[in-house]
């Protein structure tokens, strides 16, 4: 029996000597891990190991020691670990810190990330996938703390592009835009989203400078149109942000295009028998803006009117315009198909447009001469423009050499005039000076002047001779 | 759409007809006068005052609005004649 507690007693000092041991040892490496993550900083703890390549966010706004966050992960399953390192390589302890218990989870919508204390130091946190990844982007934590609730970013930062959430392939942004005004050296600029659907089916882009005013106004400009990409074939989905060179050009009308088409070879080699009844015309993007540099022309600007709204009508195109939305109600095959919004849309009028004609045929065909010199007269008296007034002085002798120079602003009267006027502000609310008290009240008086004025003449002009040769009224 | 198109196609027709008379800038200068500068200035100075004294913009703006209606009554008279309203 004492053997046999003797027995107990060493395997219990074995098991405590173990326990400790383990205990230690689970201690050692927490320090160790610790000390490891100390020497993790800023500089050295680059994110190369863990490159953002799938452009997800970079989280740096978590502290204590919960923290839920709506990473962007879709359509596939993700882990949530943590990892510690050195100078340079990194270990990963999957498992210590998981989402939902450490179960990989699939479309996740939300994570907390528990962190193990409220004091000490944190380390690098990532989400990566760790099975087949399919589509959509991950949230990614390049980041260490040095104290609880303080993270500092480090490695590649990158913000979810506008591809990110819509891969769709469209147009971002065109310079120069529809309608603007540029100088001569137009930068041009092309910003789209190409969708990875569309990439595996070659498709290519090409922008071309049309000049509006070549066989027309403008001598000596012999391009008929120039190609600032011609063919460049997409390989790569996501942003498309071509180098487009700069080109000095004379002043008038243009038209930039830009063009994203399916090669036709390219679809029938790869599958002749789908391809070959595919419409080698097939765009999946053309849009076109007409530009001004410096100043338009008259042919020019009513060309450009016609074409924007010939494609308007024809909205086949993916236009930047809201008129090919409209334009969208004209085709039955159009989910958007509108009969009466399609006869509203062809046949009347559209305001901004017509004013724009307007202004064309005014600058057109009002300042031709001899009718010009009224416009001329009409545009100067219609001018809000203000011109100060001028300042005079006269400089008087006074005896040898010894002058008397007196001068007369009319313009710093009326400023101080103004300025008092406006400096009289009502004593019960100091935001109400005198023209705002005042003013309306004025208006009034006039109006009602203006309008008793017109109607006494009104009535009056209904006079008509009584029989005694005298003249009445109506109203008589 | 296509009224647009019509009206574009109709000033540019007669912007084409019209297009080798020269285009006015600036209203002539007589005799050394420049008109032109004169009535910029001019209308700029009276801008400036009326941007001060804004009472007298209001005054004028009713002047002229009676101006109109009496220049509108003497056109009615000059085209209709003896039928325009308060003629025998």
């Amino acid at each position: 029996m004492a053997k046999k507690r003797s027995i107990a007693k060493k395997w219990e000092a074995t098991m405590s000597l173990k326990a400790l041991v383990f205990l230690l040892v689970i201690l050692g490496s927490f320090f160790i891990s610790h000390g490891k993550a100390l020497a993790c900083g800023a500089d050295d703890c680059h994110g190369s190991a863990f490159p953002n390549t799938q452009g997800g966010n970079v989280i740096t706004s978590f502290t204590g020691i919960n923290n839920t966050w709506t990473p962007i992960m879709t359509g596939a399953y993700y882990d949530f670990y943590w990892e510690y390192g050195t100078d340079s390589t990194y270990a990963t302890a999957s498992g210590s810190v998981n989402a939902f218990g450490g179960s990989p989870v699939y479309d996740m919508t939300a994570l907390q990330a528990r962190f193990g204390s409220t004091t000490g130091h944190y380390y690098a946190y990532t989400i990566e996938p760790i099975s087949s990844y399919t589509t959509g982007n991950f949230d990614i934590i390049y980041a260490y703390s040095d104290s609880p609730g303080h993270l500092i970013p480090f490695g590649p930062s990158s913000t979810p592009g506008p591809c990110d959430s819509d891969p769709s392939t469209r147009i971002l942004s065109m310079y120069p835009g529809d309608g603007d005004i540029v100088s001569s050296t137009v930068a041009f600029t092309l910003d789209a989203c190409m969708d990875p659907a569309d990439v595996t089916g070659s498709y290519s882009v090409k922008v071309t400078l049309h000049n509006i005013d070549q066989n027309v106004l403008i001598p000596g400009f012999s391009q008929s149109d120039l190609y600032l990409i011609n063919g460049e074939n997409i390989t790569t989905s996501g942003e498309y942000n071509p180098s487009i060179t700069p080109v000095l050009l004379p002043d008038g009308n243009y038209r930039l295009n830009v063009v994203f088409e399916q090669s036709y070879l390219w679809g029938l080699l790869q599958n002749p028998f789908t391809h070959l009844f595919v419409n080698p015309f097939t765009k999946i993007l053309n849009i076109s803006h007409s530009f001004i540099v410096n100043h338009g022309t008259f042919i020019g600007n009513l060309s450009n009117n016609i074409f924007s709204e010939t494609n308007s009508i024809l909205g086949g195109y993916t236009s930047t315009k809201t008129a090919s939305q409209l334009a969208k109600t004209c085709n039955p095959l159009d989910g958007d198909f509108d009969l009466i919004q399609c006869l509203h849309f062809l046949f009347v009028p559209d305001g901004q447009a017509l004013a724009q004609t307007l202004t064309q045929a005014k600058d057109g065909i009002f300042t031709r001469m001899p009718w010009g010199y009224l416009t001329r007269f009409i545009t100067i008296l219609s001018s809000t423009d203000t011109v100060d007034f001028d300042t005079y002085s006269h400089t008087f002798p006074i005896s040898g050499s010894e002058n008397l120079t007196i001068g007369f602003n009319p313009g710093e009267i009326l400023t101080g005039a103004g300025e008092f006027v406006d400096s009289i502000h009502d004593p019960l609310n100091p935001d109400v000076n005198f023209k705002d008290t005042f003013g309306p009240m004025i208006k009034l008086v006039i109006a009602l002047g203006v309008i008793i004025t017109i109607a006494k003449d009104l009535m009056g002009s209904h006079q008509h001779e009584n029989e005694g040769g005298g003249k009445n009224t109506k109203l008589s | 759409m296509i009224a647009n198109i019509f009206l574009n196609i109709v000033v540019l027709i007669i912007g084409a007809i019209f297009s080798w008379l020269p285009v006015v800038t600036s209203l002539p200068t007589i005799n050394g006068f420049d008109i032109d500068s004169a009535l910029v200035t001019g209308i700029g100075q009276l801008n400036t005052f009326l941007n001060t004294f804004w009472p007298i913009k209001y005054m004028i703006v009713g002047a002229l609005t009676i101006f109109s209606y009496y220049i509108l009554k003497m056109g009615l008279k000059f085209i209709l004649g003896h039928r325009a309203p308060g003629q025998h």
